[in-house]
């Protein structure tokens, strides 16, 4: 399989299918991360296309000088806010209580998380999406958000501490 | 990602349980999936945006390799004719006839050393002369490193040359006439 830095190489030489291979790559990780600022399935939908044709537009000179996500998370988050924007969405803060999905009885421990993430920090609250939803390791992180590795550590670090101390989310942190 | 975890893992107060994990990611993933309407959308704007690049650049990928051609046609010829003039033979230079055709002559070595040494100003005036001169040698339709060779041969085997083929206009058929059509066939701005 190519490595995504091969199949840039073959776009920026026309080549359709290295284009495809990178969509289909990175769809679902640009969705979910759309789906994540945005909250709502079609604005999500619109985001993921545009962050497409923005990457898009980069071919034929694409120089990819991080790793892909790195390159798409403030694309798709810059997008998601601007689409967010214009049509006078609620803010990820009442969203994330208002479209929670009500919980289950064997869900109730994911409903209790969602309230305590809601009460975090936006800044923190993105850096643990950043680092245990995404997958992105502390340097991705701060390269993405222009920030040291080690205000990143910090974030992360504040934003787990407030999971440890709340008595709704203690629980995952017992051995 | 098992060597970010690694470095990321070396701090155990950065660490949560598979749990809290499994947790995050269920809140977080999405109801629903991208349909195959978007992929079909964004891929067709793919192609129609890579196919339309990567015509413009084409003129550019072949650039190399024709004027390499062009290249290769010149020395050939120069070292043809080289060969002929130790042989004594009667291809270099040509004078204009009575009747409006070139007689071939060996009787201008100036002019043959000025080829030779490839003056700038023998190239400057190509544009002025291809707006007047089809240089079309073979008549196929285009103008193409083909119609130099066949000038070239065209040159070094009659003994009588057509005048049309005075490409540059200085009264002779040779050589320089050769490379202007060899330059013409592989100039950039060919076709546009």
């Amino acid at each position: 399989m190519e490595s995504d830095q091969e199949l840039i190489e073959l776009a920026n030489k026309g080549d359709a299918n290295a284009f495809d291979a990178l969509y289909h790559r990175y769809r679902d990780w640009v969705y979910r991360l759309a789906w994540r600022f945005t909250r709502n399935h079609q604005d999500a939908l619109d985001v993921l296309q545009e962050t497409f044709i923005y990457l898009l537009k980069k071919f034929p000179n694409f120089e990819l000088t991080a790793s892909m996500t790195t390159f798409l998370y403030p694309a798709v988050k810059h997008l998601s806010f601007n689409i967010r924007r214009k049509s006078r969405r609620l803010t990820f803060d009442d969203q994330v209580l208002s479209e929670m999905p009500a919980p289950a009885e064997k869900q109730t421990s994911q409903g209790e998380l969602a309230f305590v993430l809601a009460i975090l920090p936006e800044e923190q609250r993105e850096v643990l999406m950043m680092r245990f939803v995404e997958g992105m390791n502390l340097k991705e992180i701060a390269a993405v958000l222009e920030a040291p590795v080690g205000t990143v550590k910090s974030r992360l670090y504040q934003g787990l501490q407030v999971l440890r101390r709340d008595r709704r989310t203690r629980n995952y942190f017992l051995e | 990602m098992n060597e970010n975890k690694e470095y990321f893992d070396e701090d155990s107060n950065l660490r949560v349980s598979d749990k809290l994990s499994e947790d995050l990611n269920a809140l977080f993933k999405p109801a629903s999936f991208v349909p195959p309407e978007i992929d079909r959308a964004i891929m067709d704007k793919a192609r129609q945006h890579l196919v339309r690049r990567s015509r413009q650049r084409s003129p550019l990928r072949w650039a190399g390799p024709a004027a390499s051609a062009a290249a290769a046609a010149v020395i050939i010829f120069a070292v043809v004719s080289n060969t002929g003039r130790q042989r004594g033979s009667a291809v270099f230079e040509t004078a204009k006839g009575p009747d409006s055709s070139v007689l071939i002559s060996d009787q201008a070595p100036a002019q043959v050393e000025m080829y030779n040494s490839y003056s700038v100003g023998t190239f400057k005036s190509l544009k002025t002369v291809r707006a007047h001169i089809s240089v079309d040698i073979d008549g196929n339709g285009r103008v193409d490193i083909l119609d130099a060779f066949k000038l070239a041969r065209d040159i070094e085997s009659a003994e009588k040359a057509e005048m049309k083929w005075d490409i540059n206009g200085d009264g002779f058929v040779n050589r320089s006439d050769v490379d202007f059509v060899a330059f013409d066939a592989v100039r950039l701005d060919k076709g546009v």
